[in-house]
């Protein structure tokens, strides 16, 4: 996904340079590019849904810590926007995230790896938690949300992770094996960080329609 | 003595027959399989796709969604919006009420044994009551923080048993539809339940957190008590567990295949 938006973000910058791509109206290219941009947000497509699974839980606690010292797994970081199909920010939405252990087991007794955000005028979450595991029923690593929104409609989806084994590091021929993953656009790159607490980190903007 | 039956296919749904002479079980593989209950011994398998056979609406007569007159058909959830919707269907087939049922699939649905009430719950957690003659929302329960895995009327209709995912039986007054008393006591979720004939036992099987492979328990309960009087271990996850008509045994199926079948008194 990235590295498609990075070709097309290129491909744009040399129609500029080579004068293939001018405005009506005299604009710097830098304007033109932006310009361009906000034109790409506006047919953004909310983000494709994924079944809810049989271990959401109500009341989770609002935060951003979704693990303790010592818990075993690799640290995760997932960042990201809520915002509408025009890539205007949404306040107010309320985020329910939750995941297996490293295990891949739910926690059902708690509401460990379970978090319901409340995310104010920034529209920006972020949480710090571990990769979470496999386990034999749905062999794919995924975090679940469940997104509600003041004026929009509710969103139910997961996001998975390229580095995943499961996809056999061919996540072009394999992401839809055992039918399992329902998009592509839900696989996310994983980024990882040495520098500190060494980490992994995801990014997962969540777009949602009009109610 | 307790005992097992053995099936070629996963047993999903059981129900007694003929006064309790025979064992039906609706499988994995959609197929309705007939055991002489004493002997254990197959005697019938039937095609659901045989519509005119007498057991084709077993599956859904267990599950408390048929009426005779009336189906409840939960439908898939939408795919883009994960909404849910209850059909409500006359045996002709045309629609009577198309129910919203909030998101994520329904788990558990059935009618009431007077067929006034349709309850539904779904993997959001809510729990809705119909009125079944005009569709109209007579309640919605939103503090269940779990989903609802099982659920059986008493034969007097007084009552609603669920459970699910926190272990715990929630008797339901069907007068309120409102929680009269919780049972806590099965080590693990809880995917099967029935009442006793009589009323006032309870049957429930487990759903190990780790896998449906893993062992757990089938708890017989004294109501009156709220507590355990028995229980007996199952190998795998059980799907579904039902009492004798003379309330003198309790068939569980489990996901080994196998329908073990224990005293209940
Ligand atoms: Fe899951």
């Amino acid at each position: 996904m990235q590295d498609h938006e990075l070709r097309r973000r290129d491909i744009l910058g040399e129609c500029i340079a080579k004068g293939l791509l001018i405005a009506g109206v005299p604009m710097t290219s830098v304007n033109l590019f932006a310009f361009y941009q906000k034109a790409e947000q506006a047919a953004s497509q909310p983000t494709p849904a994924e079944v809810l699974g049989p271990f959401y839980m109500k009341g989770a606690p609002n935060t951003s810590l979704l693990h303790k010292p010592g818990d075993p797994g690799f640290p995760l970081k997932v960042v990201g926007k809520v915002l509408n199909t025009r890539g205007d920010k949404i306040p107010g939405a309320l985020v329910d995230i939750w995941h297996a252990d490293h295990a891949g087991l739910y926690d059902v007794q708690g509401y460990r790896y379970r978090a319901q955000l409340a995310i104010g005028e920034s529209s920006e979450y972020s949480v710090e938690t571990i990769m979470p595991g496999h386990y034999p029923d749905r062999p794919a690593q995924h975090i679940h949300y469940l997104i509600t929104a003041p004026g929009h409609r509710t969103l139910v989806t997961q996001a998975y992770f390229a580095t995943d084994p499961y996809f056999e590091g061919n996540l072009e021929k394999n992401y839809s094996k055992r039918g399992i993953v329902s998009s592509r656009e839900l696989i996310r790159t994983v980024k990882l960080f040495e520098q500190g607490t060494p980490h992994a980190e995801i990014e997962f903007d969540i777009i949602l329609e009009k109610a | 003595m307790s005992r097992s039956i053995s099936s070629d296919s996963l047993v999903l749904t059981l129900k007694f027959l003929d006064g309790g002479r025979s064992l039906a079980g609706g499988c994995s593989d959609s197929k309705v399989r007939v055991w002489d209950f004493n002997s254990g011994s197959l005697k019938e398998t039937v095609a659901r796709e045989q519509a005119k056979h007498p057991l084709t609406s077993l599956l859904s007569r267990l599950a408390w969604t048929d009426l005779g007159n009336l189906q409840a058909t939960p439908k898939m959830p939408n795919r883009q919006t994960g909404e849910n919707f209850l059909h409500i269907l006359e045996a002709s087939g045309k629609e009577k009420h198309r129910l919203t049922a909030g998101i994520g699939g329904i788990s558990i649905v059935g009618f009431s044994p007077d067929g006034k009430t349709v309850v539904a719950g779904s993997y959001d957690t809510d729990l809705r009551f119909w009125n079944v003659s005009n569709g109209e929302l007579l309640r919605r329960v939103e503090d269940l923080t779990v989903s609802m895995f099982a659920m059986a009327f008493s034969p007097d209709g007084k009552w609603l048993a669920t459970a699910g995912v926190d272990r715990i039986v929630y008797l339901w007054d069907t007068s309120t539809w409102r929680i009269a008393k919780k049972l806590a006591g099965q080590p693990e979720m809880i995917s099967a339940l029935d009442f006793s004939p009589d009323g006032k036992r309870l049957v429930t099987g487990g759903f190990s957190e780790l896998t449906a492979g893993h062992p757990v328990k089938i708890l017989l309960w004294d109501l009156a008590a709220g507590k355990p009087m028995k229980s007996f271990d199952a190998p795998r996850q059980v799907t579904s567990a039902v009492f004798s008509p003379d309330g003198q045994w309790i068939a569980a199926a489990c996901r080994d295949k196998s329908i073990a079948v224990h005293p209940a008194a």
